[in-house]
Parts: C-alpha cells; structure tokens; sequence
C-alpha cells in the first residue's frame, strides 16, 4: 500500500536478534534443537521404559515414590500418562508442521516463481485464509471433519500453510531481486533453470524454521483444540490431560498442582524451544541490519603515543582553532580483521574558517568527517587521537554531552539527509524538535524560531506545515540546513550537501550556505567530491587520498598548484569554466 | 467515490465472503450427509417421507448453485439458521453473547497494546542489551504457554487458592442495579489478565519487529545528528514509524484475540461467543457453530476495517495522495 516492505512476512519471520551474532544464533538453536529431540525421545521411549501408562494406584493419588506425579481419577501414573500423551501431542504437532511446510512451501514457491498473474491469484488466496481467525477456523473446520488426532493434523497443517506460503512467497520474491539472479535473467537464463540453480538452494534452507515455527504453533493449537473437544478422548495427549483434570475437579481439590502443570509445563517448554530455535536459525539465513549508532567509546579513552608529541606542539599556534584535529585513527572492522579508513588525520578549523575536505569516494572523507562527532557505524572505531573543539575533547566526551553539543554546538548536515526527514511529521515540528531538543522555550515560540529558520532557507510559509514526500530533493535539503543551522552554530558540518541533487540545484544549495554563512563567526567544514562546490566554499582544502591528508592549503595555493598527484587528478577533473579565483 | 470505497472494502468482502462459501461447502463435503449435520443426528433414523420433508423444508432437494445462492440471501437478511440444541435461532443466541465477548476482548486489546508495543519499542531499542533479550525472550515464552492452561492454572491459584476472584466469571442473576459495573469487571478481571498475557507477548514481539525495521532507516540518523535525545528518538521517530505495519498487521494481531478469546471464555464460563462455539462442539450443534464462526469472521473483518480506515492518520503519504 505504501511501498513498506511485506509486514506479514515482517512479522511471521521477524529478523531475529536474540542472543549475540550468529554464533550466538547457532547455540540458542543448538540448546532449542537439543531440548525438542530430548522431549521426543522421551515420548517415543519413556513408555517403554515405565511400562505404559500403568493403571495400578488408587483414583486421585497424591505423588508418591510409586507415582511421583500421583494418578488421575482412574488411578493410572500421571507419569506414564504424561510420556504417553507427549507421543500423541508431538505426533500432531510434526505431522501438521510437515503439511503446512509441504503445502505451503509449494505454494510459495509456486507464487514466488511464477510470479505476475498466478502470483496475485494465490497470494490473493493465502491472505484471505490468513484474514480468517486462526482458531475459530480450525475449530469449525476440525468439527466437521470430527474429532480425533487424524483430523486435528490436517486442519491445523493445512491452515497454518497460509502462514508458510507467505513468508516463502515474499522470501522466494526476495532472492529473485538479489543483483545474480537478475543478472542471469538478463542474459535470458530460463526460469526453470534459474529455479533450480539459484532460487530454491536459497530458498529451500529457508523451510527449515518455517517448519519449526509451524511445529510450534501446531502443538499450540492441537492442546486447544483437544481442550475444546475435538480430541479422541481415548487417547491420551497433553491437552487430553489438561481437560480431564479440569473436568475432574483438580483445581477446586489441589491436585492441579501434578495433574495440570506437567502436562502444561511440557506444551510450553517444546513450544519456547521450537521457538528459540526458529529464531536462531532465522538468525543465520537473515541478513543483519546495519544502524548508525554513537560508538560509545566515550568514556574509555586509550592513550594514543601517537598524539602525544602532537598536542604539545599544538599551542604554538596563534589563536586556539575552534576544532582541532590531532592523530585521528579510525578502523573498520570487517569479516577479514579490522581496516584502516583513515590512518592519521591532523588538522585544525578557525573560528569563521571554512574548510573543504576533497578526494575520491572511498578516501575516507566521510568517515573523517562523522568520525567527529562520533556518528560512524557501528563497524567502525576510532583508534587514536584527538578532537579538540572549543576546549573539549569529542573523543572522550560522555555520550550525553556530546549528544548536546550535536544540533546546538555543531549544527550538521548528514550525507543523503535530504532522504532522512521523518516521512510522518511535517517539516516545521521537525525543525521545532531539534529546537526543543536543545531550548527550554515554549512550542508557540519555538514555532516561530522554526518558521523564520525555514524562512532564511528560502521555504515559503505555504510550505511549513508539508511533508517531506510533497517537498523536492532541493527543498528537503533546504529543510536539512535549516535544521542544523536552527540553534546557530559555532561550526557546521556538511557531508556531501549537494550530493544527488541536480545541477542547477546544487549551485543553490552551495549559495545558501555561503549566504548563511554571511555575517556570522560561523565555521564550515565541507566533505564533498564535488570541487567546484567546494572551492565556491572555502577558504582552505585537505585533499584525502586513500585513508590519510595528502594535501592541505588555501583553495588557491591547492587548486593553483597542485603537489600530489591525487589533487592534481581532481584538479584536472575541474570543468574549465569554474570560479578558480574564489576566497 | 464509489469505486475508491469498492477498491478499500474489496479484500473485506472477499475474506467475508470467502467464510460464507467455507462455512457453506462443509456440510456438504464432510464425511456424512449434509442432513446430518442440519439435524445434529443421524439422518439414517427417518423414514423416507420424513426425510423428503426435510429436505424440502430445508431446500436440499435443489441443485447445489440454486442451494448456495439461497443460502447468500438468507445470510444477506440475516438469516443464521436454528439451532439444533436449543430450537431458537442463530442470530438471537449469537446476538445475546456479543456483549459479553466485548468486554472480554476490548479491554484485553487495550491493555496488551498499552504493554506490548512501548515494551516491544524497548525490546528493539536494546535489543543487543541485557533488557532487549530478557523482554524477547519472556515474550517467546509468553507466547509459547497455551492461554486456556494459564486460566486454568489462574483459576487454582487466585480464585480457588486466594479467593481473591470468583471461579466463575458470568453474573449470578440476581445481580441488578449499578453493582453490575462493578460485579462485571470483578469477574472479567482474570479472564482479561490471563488473556492479556499472551496477547501482549505477540504484541510485543511484532512492535519489536517493526520498530526494529525503522532502526536502519536514515530519519534516525539525522536525528541522532541533531542531538535529538534517544528517548525522543525511540518514542517520536522509531515507534510513531513502526505504527504503520503494527496497524497494516491488526488482521493477525486480531484473529490471536479471538483465537484467545475462545479458550478463555470456555475456561472462565464466560457466557460469551467463543463458549458458544464450545458448547455446539460438543452438542454437535452445528448451524450454531457456524454461526457463531461467521459473526466472529465479520468481527475481525470490522476491526480490521477500522484499522485500516484509521491509517491515514498516521501515514501522511497515504492521507493527501488518497484525495
């Protein structure tokens, strides 16, 4: 409806985040495996073992040595009745699991690979089964079929296969959009062998938790079913057990506590271990969501020798700069051990300077530049140095301060922002947050701070209350600059600001900022690949080469006469019509 | 106008209507004759004028499509049949009872969506912390207990242990005057508690799943840069986000509801639907027991319906371009 991803998909096979990493994924499904297969085993042997369900003791026996769980009101072993009805229960729960996987997985897969017509036809149908109370469907379902083991299997494996053919469904759609498979179909490999060779070795491993899921549910829904009388009361079962003790009176005489709990105890402790390990192998067949976060590195400063000799050096400079930047190290960690994104950064930002940091994608610029204020992803840390602004170090600062400091201090202007306005609150209150994040100011006040912020950006006031999907690429960015700017800044971060904005736009944006910055003692610091934004901009550039500052000057000296051959490239790349005079 | 209502009610008919052809094949494709289960007994026993009667009483003798088109009129006037059981019609004991199976399930709803989606928003925010797991984790095992055995095990405990509810929820008749407020929540007080612990375990564990979506998404990182505090973040961007596939999801999330609200009424004696719907099991009292089914379809179906109605509030894409 909206272009958000398949929720019932979301949510039936939600991304598993339990426990720690795939390893951790991998021992939780292990404990969760081990448990269900102890369970079955001692369904499968325990009778033999105790000799069935044995009818020897007298009617409503408290636990004793003869019969640790005491007897029902027939005298027999709630023991051997308990390991005796794990056969039946179980039994239902695989055998419906297995139905619901078969016929589901088929018709997921069938949807997913047909796709088009026949696709709609029968995700149409799975959603209309899965529209349908779960419960009261089996249950009228099973009542005409009549009561017993052979149709509680089949009513609840074939409604739960709604549930299956979902999530195989939008999982085989899935692997069909991954970059190999659209290549193969692109070079016009035919369906049946794109199937077979790609789609179903990544779509088949993915039953293996939908079967353990449905086997979940199913013991579930067979213990309420047999409770609400489509059991066969001759058999015994773990939900059998449950009804008869209420119907014998257990709660009212205490004999609940061994005639009710264990049969309970056991639906609930399979169910959690099939669904502990559902989780846990979903955890390995799912990609991992990566999301920014502050490194949290705060309060653990390592020395770094490397800064030492740095920052006694440092104050022979004349003014003390508003940022200084002294043997800045950052790593990123990855499968194959950690890598070097920027491996010794130094440099310093005046009060009213505006500083443009240029090179080639993958320099490191931009991991430099969120790297100041601790907003890198959480793969990466920052291994040495130090971060100097206006007396404080960001690099060891707490999270909560530097937080403050974000969006009042240092205002900023994340690359891709303009896609980053929250899609549900218009664009005026999500100036007002970011005023009220930092002010103690009432909401009709801060709403005219906001407004006239959005004023200075050049959005008019028909515009305030939009939201960002009815605002251009342009526009959403001016939205982005008010923001940061909003609580006037001593320094401004912008990282790629004019990035994947058209050509006439991004020489608007870059105007902008320099006519913001008109006036103020405001600092810039500018990342972008973009030259020509950049020497419009500043009064001095670093040019970044592979992880580290290869050249630093003032935008004339750089652009004049360029010394390392990775400026000199740049520099070439400069469209001959470009201001080369500017600052 | 017209055709944008068709397009909106369109899945809403066909699910409704998908229950009406189920609920009408089933005695005709389940094991026996179709009379048998009109009657609630053996149709063998009549004699062979009884039984053209019969069939003729019931429109049997027609061909199967005059038949089904006969029965989507009647259900069109409201016409449920007549129990076996009781004599009376459908409608009249269904209708008796929903009152009843409100004010088990809305309040459940309420309270399981008060617990469950801040709990679940929490369970993501932490989800690589100690809290994130522990909430998972209880949830799983929530989820994982089967709700009539925790009513059962409540009723042992605190109302037949502690005295601290009646056994049985249903009002004594003598019971009148503004005491039956008070009365009624006494009594529905452990069936909604019990019931709320599952619902607010699924709740949880699909708040979590979508408030973990929106973690990779980029608003949250601009927020971060604008030092918006995490709890702001959380509470203002994350869940206010993650409401829209909890609301797009209410279908699912309902049918639990009901599926809870089944067992618990049979188990507390609740003089509701889903008891209903056990009593006619085992009376083999089948017109009842459907229904009782169809009435509880077309209730997911309006829930859901004003789920759906109430999504554009919250989703400003949806709202302007639905002008």
């Amino acid at each position: 409806m909206t272009g958000q991803p398949d929720v019932v998909a979301m949510v039936l096979a939600p991304a598993p985040t339990l426990g720690r990493r795939t390893r951790g994924g991998g021992r939780l499904a292990a404990a969760g495996a081990a448990t269900v297969i102890a369970m079955c085993l001692l369904a499968l042997a325990g009778p033999v073992l105790v000799g069935g369900v044995l009818t020897d003791g007298a009617p409503f026996g408290s636990p004793s040595l003869a019969h640790p769980l005491g007897t029902d009101d027939l005298g027999r072993d709630m023991v051997g009745l308990l390991l005796v009805g794990g056969r039946t229960s179980l039994a239902i729960a695989l055998v419906a699991a297995t139905i619901a996987t078969v016929a589901g997985g088929a018709l997921g897969l069938t949807a997913g690979l047909l796709a088009g017509r026949a696709d709609m036809v029968i995700a149409r149908g799975l959603d209309i089964v899965l529209a349908l109370p779960f419960l009261p469907l089996v249950l009228v379902v099973g009542a005409f079929l009549g009561p017993g083991p052979v149709g509680e299997a089949l009513v609840i494996g074939l409604a739960w296969s709604a549930h299956t053919g979902r999530v195989i469904r939008s999982q085989t759609l899935e692997a069909r959009s991954r970059p190999h498979v659209q290549a193969a179909r692109a070079m016009g490999a035919p369906m049946a062998w794109l199937a077979r060779r790609h789609l179903l070795p990544i779509v088949t491993p993915l039953l293996v938790p939908q079967f353990v899921r449905a086997a979940g549910a199913a013991l579930i829904a067979e213990a309420s079913l047999t409770f609400l009388g489509l059991g066969d009361p001759t058999i015994p079962s773990w939900g059998g057990t449950i009804a008869f003790g209420q119907a014998r009176g257990a709660l009212l005489s205490g004999a609940w506590t061994w005639w009710i709990v264990p049969p309970g105890l056991c639906i609930a402790l399979v169910v959690t271990a099939l669904a502990v390990t559902g989780f846990g192998l979903e955890e390995r067949v799912q990609p991992r969501i990566a999301h920014w976060t502050d490194d949290g590195q705060g309060r653990s400063p390592t020395p770094a020798t490397a800064s030492m000799s740095e920052s006694a050096a440092s104050p022979a400079s004349a003014a003390t700069p508003l940022l200084a930047v002294t043997g800045l190290a950052i790593e990123y960690a990855t499968d194959r051990g950690p890598v070097r994104a920027v491996r010794r950064a130094d440099f310093s930002v005046g009060e009213g300077e505006v500083v443009g940091i240029v090179g080639d994608s993958g320099s490191g610029k931009s991991t430099l530049a969120m790297a100041l204020v601790r907003l890198t992803s959480s793969a990466a840390r920052t291994t040495a140095g130090s971060i100097r602004f206006a007396d404080r170090d960001l690099r060891t600062l707490g999270a909560d301060e530097l937080r403050r400091l974000r969006g009042d201090r240092i205002g900023l202007v994340p690359q891709n922002a303009m896609q980053g306005l929250d899609p549900v609150i218009d664009v005026q209150a999500q100036v007002v947050e970011v005023i009220r994040a930092h002010r103690t100011i009432d909401a009709r006040a801060a709403g005219e701070r906001a407004s006239a912020m959005l004023r200075r950006v050049g959005i008019d006031d028909a515009r305030h209350h939009a939201y960002p999907h009815e605002l251009s690429g342009g526009m959403r960015q001016r939205v982005v600059i008010a923001m940061a700017l909003v609580n006037d800044p001593a320094l401004l971060i912008a990282d790629e600001p004019t990035t994947g904005l058209d050509v006439i736009v991004q020489h608007e944006i870059a105007d902008l900022l320099a006519e913001l910055r008109e006036g103020t003692r405001m600092s810039m610091v500018i990342v972008s690949h973009d030259l020509p934004t950049v020497v419009r901009l500043a009064d001095r550039i670093l040019v970044m080469s592979d992880g580290a500052i290869v050249e630093a000057g003032s935008v004339n000296r750089v652009i004049g006469a360029p010394e390392h051959p990775a400026t000199a490239r740049l520099v070439r790349a400069l469209p001959r019509l470009a201001p080369t005079g500017a600052g | 106008m017209v055709r944008r209502v068709a397009v909106r009610l369109g899945p809403y008919v066909l699910v409704l209507w998908a229950a009406l052809t189920i609920s009408f094949a089933l005695p005709r494709i389940a094991p026996g004759e179709p009379l048998d289960y009109l009657l609630g007994y053996d149709a063998g026993v009549l004699s062979a004028e009884e039984r053209s009667a019969v069939l003729a009483q019931y429109g049997l003798d027609r061909p199967v499509p005059e038949q089904y088109v006969a029965y989507l009129a009647g259900i069109v006037r409201g016409e449920l049949g007549t129990s076996v059981r009781t004599g009376r019609p459908v409608r009249e004991m269904v209708a008796g009872r929903l009152g009843w199976t409100l004010a088990l399930a809305i309040p459940t709803l309420v309270l399981a969506l008060l617990i469950g989606v801040p709990l679940g928003a929490l369970a993501a925010w932490r989800r690589r912390r100690r809290t994130g797991v522990a909430l998972t984790a209880t949830a799983l095992l929530l989820t994982s207990v089967p709700a009539f055995w925790l009513g059962l095990i409540g009723i042992a405990v605190f109302a037949a242990g502690l005295g601290w509810f009646p056994v049985i929820a249903a009002l004594p008749l003598t019971t009148s005057g503004p005491v039956v407020v008070l009365e009624l929540a006494r009594r529905l007080a452990l069936p909604v508690l019990t019931l709320t612990v599952g619902i607010a375990g699924w709740m949880l564990l699909t708040s979590r799943a979508a408030v973990e979506a929106t973690l990779g998404e980029p608003y949250l990182q601009l927020a971060r840069a604008n030092g918006i505090p995490e709890r702001d973040i959380l509470r203002r961007h994350a869940l206010r986000n993650a409401l829209l596939p909890v609301t797009t999801n209410a279908g699912l999330t309902l049918g639990a509801l009901v599926g809870g609200v089944v067992v618990i009424e049979t188990v507390f004696s609740v003089p509701g639907i889903g008891s209903l719907m056990y009593a006619s099991v085992l009376a083999r009292d089948y017109p009842t027991l459907q229904g009782a089914f169809l009435v509880t379809v077309a209730a997911v179906i309006g829930a859901n319906l004003l789920a759906d109605l109430a999504y554009p509030r919250l989703d400003p894409r949806v709202r302007r371009s639905g002008r």
